[in-house]
């Protein structure tokens, strides 16, 4: 007996014939739960009464005695130019990089798709409006435009700082390395919807021509059950594809922001850092520029293939082998 | 197949187009005499009366002049500049400069005595609010003039009986003055230029834009591209234009001091300023005959905002300053032969600093409690400093000193030069990393920006009696006595610890062979007029 198959078992099926896709989306797993799950469980316990820090340490703890030292059972990856671990500096970096990639992906996700869903259900003159709107945005330099925007969020991220750590009483060196972020966040996430609202817009606008909306509309639904049950499920395919292959793109982008000293603030690192620090040393220490730049690759490239396979599962149509 | 060779072909055309000239930069630049040197960062202004930086006074002292000229070699010899020759009176109170007769500046116009007193009368009028004008407080009656208690310029013991002829006053027996005139706040400006952009007491007076600047220096400046050059010419109108071997510079304002190295390597630039640590091992492996590194009298601090709650505590100071670490940032972080400092003057000659400072992590965190502050209420910091990536290691090492034996909460805030000089001023801040190189051979260099409201002072500190003693050593004619009252100055000063000392500095730089005439000098300022390049 056969039985009937979502789109998403389809796809599912259809990626799980994708090697490449697999073996990236392993890749992408382990180095997901290394820099989350690892420090984490690394962490549990002070100092006084378990033995877990001695395997991880603490990534700002600086020994400007043991600078430079190469790899070694206490140092699993070595020591860098200010004696702070690699390794651990190398997580806990990856979270920040890591973390910049899904939320800047996930803002742009839920600002594109209402916005562009929205422009092209309407359609007319609203729709024109607001993507001449979209285009202007385009027509600004992007960079230019984070770096002003986070500069301007920055004034305030004081005042909340000091909301967070006195008035609330969280964790003040987890609120600095949060308020830290949001800038840039904000940031990113606020202007890096914009290709995002031109697919949708275009999807809603092929979608709103199809059959079954036509019933829909016929059968009396309301414009945001047309939207929500109908226009939305069905454009999630591409959408999907496209937040897959942007999340490197940010992170390329939090790297870049980061090489410019735009970016998180010392003593904390991110890739970027690593990678901008690690430069400086590229004649005396090369393995300072090495190591962060092979996790960011293999990290990038098992991304790409992954959204790669995801584009050949849920759209077959557009695959070309 | 065919395509194979296509693109192998391009790609054979590229290579042989790009070899055509396989000579390096410098390799050229060397036969056209352009030094073509780093110098750090962009330069906040070339005005002589508004600069406080090194990387200005870097520029300044290739496009203008003072009355005395430095010594390629020697620093206690001084060279006849602006001024032909100059006299003094037996307990060095009355000078006078007779200015030479063939001095013109770049334009054409003579220079004349009128010249510097306009550029006195400027950098002293209190509404032109220029940081450095403590410099000319040597004058009878210039600290009079510059706090408003008189509104007369001619209270200022300067004169000019003729057009060539300067005769100044001062308020102590002060040996050292050539040394002073060498520096860019005792330099003349163009009176015509300057007024043609503006009024005197204009502070941001457009007449050092390239198109507008007239000099009198060796050199004059031919443009500025923000971000990559700032080119200075041979000024043919000069009087020692006769002289000058080099026929430009070419100063690159390059921030990271790691791609500036590698600039200098790859045969880019002739000499850089500054060199970063971890470059210093590098060039002695491969290129040893181009690291030079010699001894400077600078000195590094942090300086702190005695008006933010943060730190006005003196005994928070203190427990900062105990708690560094000195000898492991030099050892491990500048590795240039650097020596901790127990005090901000370094010593010189005779003056030995008090022993203020040292290393004591038990007496920094008693001093901490005292005031309040342990691991269950952290003391809350904000340490600013400049964007370049070797002060951010200092920072950071300092940072996690802090916090891993006293529990302090520091942020390291970061601008670039020019923000960073403005945070600083409107004292933004609460620690501050920054340092001070010295402008002659003396330690009041260092001591007399800690004055009550000095314009390099920048921590809101003042103490009378810190004043007061400083006033009483520059009556003192017997130098080993003025020594000794300047040295009890200091460790008053060391008392409240407005700046926590850090180091004191040696200079590392690159400099290639090529370069002919640049011998070393305490203070790193080598002139510019006696350089010549060889050919490759």
């Amino acid at each position: 007996m056969s039985t009937s198959h979502s789109l998403y078992q389809d796809a599912w099926l259809r990626l799980r014939r994708n090697s490449m896709a697999i073996v990236s989306l392993g890749i992408l797993t382990v180095i997901f739960l290394l820099c989350f799950a690892l420090p984490f469980i690394g962490s549990i316990g002070t100092p006084e009464n378990s033995g877990f820090e001695h395997w991880f340490k603490d990534p700002n703890h600086q020994d400007l005695n043991k600078t430079f030292l190469p790899a070694s059972a206490e140092h699993w990856l070595g020591t860098d130019q200010s004696g702070r671990d690699i390794f651990a500096r190398l997580l806990y970096g990856g979270q920040i990089s890591l973390l910049v990639g899904l939320v800047a992906t996930s803002f742009s996700l839920i600002i594109g798709i209402s916005y562009g869903s929205i422009a092209g259900y309407v359609g007319g003159r609203t729709d024109a409006l607001m993507m001449r709107f979209v285009d202007i945005l385009y027509g600004l330099p992007f960079l230019v435009l984070v770096i002003l925007f986070s500069l301007l969020i920055s004034e305030y991220m004081e005042s909340l700082t000091t909301l967070l750590r006195d008035d609330w009483g969280w964790n003040a060196g987890f609120v600095t390395r949060f308020t830290n972020l949001i800038p840039l966040f904000v940031a990113i996430g606020s202007l890096g919807w914009l290709t995002m609202a031109r697919m949708a817009r275009a999807q809603t606008l092929n979608i709103k021509k199809q059959e079954y909306v036509e019933a829909a509309v016929s059968l009396g639904l309301s414009h945001r059950q047309i939207l929500t049950r109908h226009i939305l499920p069905n454009m999630m395919g591409p959408i999907i594809v496209y937040a897959t292959l942007t999340v490197p793109g940010f992170i390329l982008f939090e790297a870049s922001l980061s090489y410019l000293g735009l970016g998180v603030s010392s003593p904390n690192s991110s890739w970027g850092i690593l990678l901008k620090d690690g430069a400086n040393y590229m004649e005396t220490a090369p393995q300072l520029l090495i190591i962060p730049s092979v996790l960011f690759s293999i990290t990038l490239f098992a991304l790409n293939f992954l959204g790669d396979g995801l584009r050949d599962a849920l759209d077959p149509k557009a695959a070309k082998d | 197949m065919l395509r194979i060779f296509h693109i192998s072909a391009v790609f054979a055309l590229t290579l042989s187009l790009i070899s055509c000239d396989q000579r390096r930069t410098v390799d050229r630049a060397s036969e056209e005499k352009v030094l073509l040197l780093g110098n750090g960062d962009e330069p906040k202004e070339l005005d002589p009366q508004v600069v406080t930086g090194v990387i200005e006074s870097n520029i300044i002292n290739a496009l203008f002049e003072g009355l005395c000229v430095r010594h390629p070699e020697n620093e206690g010899v001084h060279l006849p500049g602006m001024a032909e020759r100059w006299e003094a009176n037996a307990d060095f109170t009355q000078w006078t400069f007779h200015l030479r007769n063939d001095a013109k500046w770049s334009d054409g116009t003579p220079l004349t005595a009128a010249d510097f007193l306009f550029a006195f009368e400027r950098i002293l009028t209190p509404e032109f609010g220029a940081k450095y004008a403590e410099m000319l407080y040597y004058l009878k009656g210039a600290q009079q003039f510059h706090q408003g208690e008189s509104d007369d310029f001619s209270s200022v013991s300067v004169r000019a009986p003729d057009p060539h002829t300067l005769e100044l006053e001062l308020v102590a027996p002060t040996p050292f003055l050539p040394d002073l005139t060498m520096h860019y706040t005792w330099f003349p400006v163009p009176k015509h230029c300057v007024l043609s952009h503006g009024e005197m007491q204009t502070k941001h007076n457009p007449w050092t834009r390239p198109q507008h600047i007239v000099s009198n220096g060796p050199f004059q400046l031919t443009s500025w591209k923000f971000n990559q050059y700032i080119a200075a010419e041979a000024n043919p109108n000069y009087w020692d234009a006769a002289r000058l071997k080099l026929k430009g510079i070419k100063f690159l304002p390059i921030k990271n001091a790691y791609t500036e190295a590698r600039m200098f390597f790859d045969g880019q630039l002739h000499g850089t300023y500054t060199l970063a640590p971890e470059m210093i091992r590098y060039a002695k492996d491969t290129e040893p005959e181009s690291l030079r590194q010699e001894p400077y009298f600078a000195s590094y601090f942090l300086r702190c905002n005695v008006t933010s709650p943060a730190v006005q505590n003196p005994k928070i100071r203190r427990a900062l300053a105990l708690a560094i670490d000195r000898q492991a940032i030099i050892d491990k972080i500048l590795q240039g032969g650097q020596s901790a400092a127990y005090s901000v003057t370094p010593p010189i000659g005779e003056y030995q600093p008090p022993k203020a400072i040292e290393y004591k992590l038990s007496e920094a965190k008693a001093l901490l409690k005292e005031a309040g502050f342990g691991p269950d209420n952290p003391l809350r910091l904000k340490l600013l400093a400049t964007d370049r990536d070797s002060t951010k290691r200092i920072c950071e090492a300092v940072q996690a000193m802090w916090k891993q034996e006293l529990g302090v909460d520091c942020t390291i805030v970061q601008f670039e030069w020019k923000t960073y000089l403005d945070k600083l001023t409107k004292l933004q801040y609460d620690v501050c990393f920054g340092g001070w190189s010295a402008d002659y051979p003396d330690p009041t260099t260092f001591l007399d920006m800690w004055k009550k409201g000095g314009g390099n002072n920048r921590t809101g500190w003042f103490n009378n009696d810190y004043d007061q003693q400083l006033k009483t050593a520059a009556q003192c004619s017997d130098p080993a006595e003025r020594f000794r009252l300047l040295e009890r100055a200091e460790a008053t000063m060391m008392d409240e610890l407005p700046s926590l000392p850090l180091f004191w500095a040696t200079t590392n730089y690159l400099l290639s062979p090529q370069v002919q005439g640049w011998h070393p000098l305490l203070l790193n300022q080598h002139p510019y007029k006696f350089i010549d390049l060889t050919q490759p």
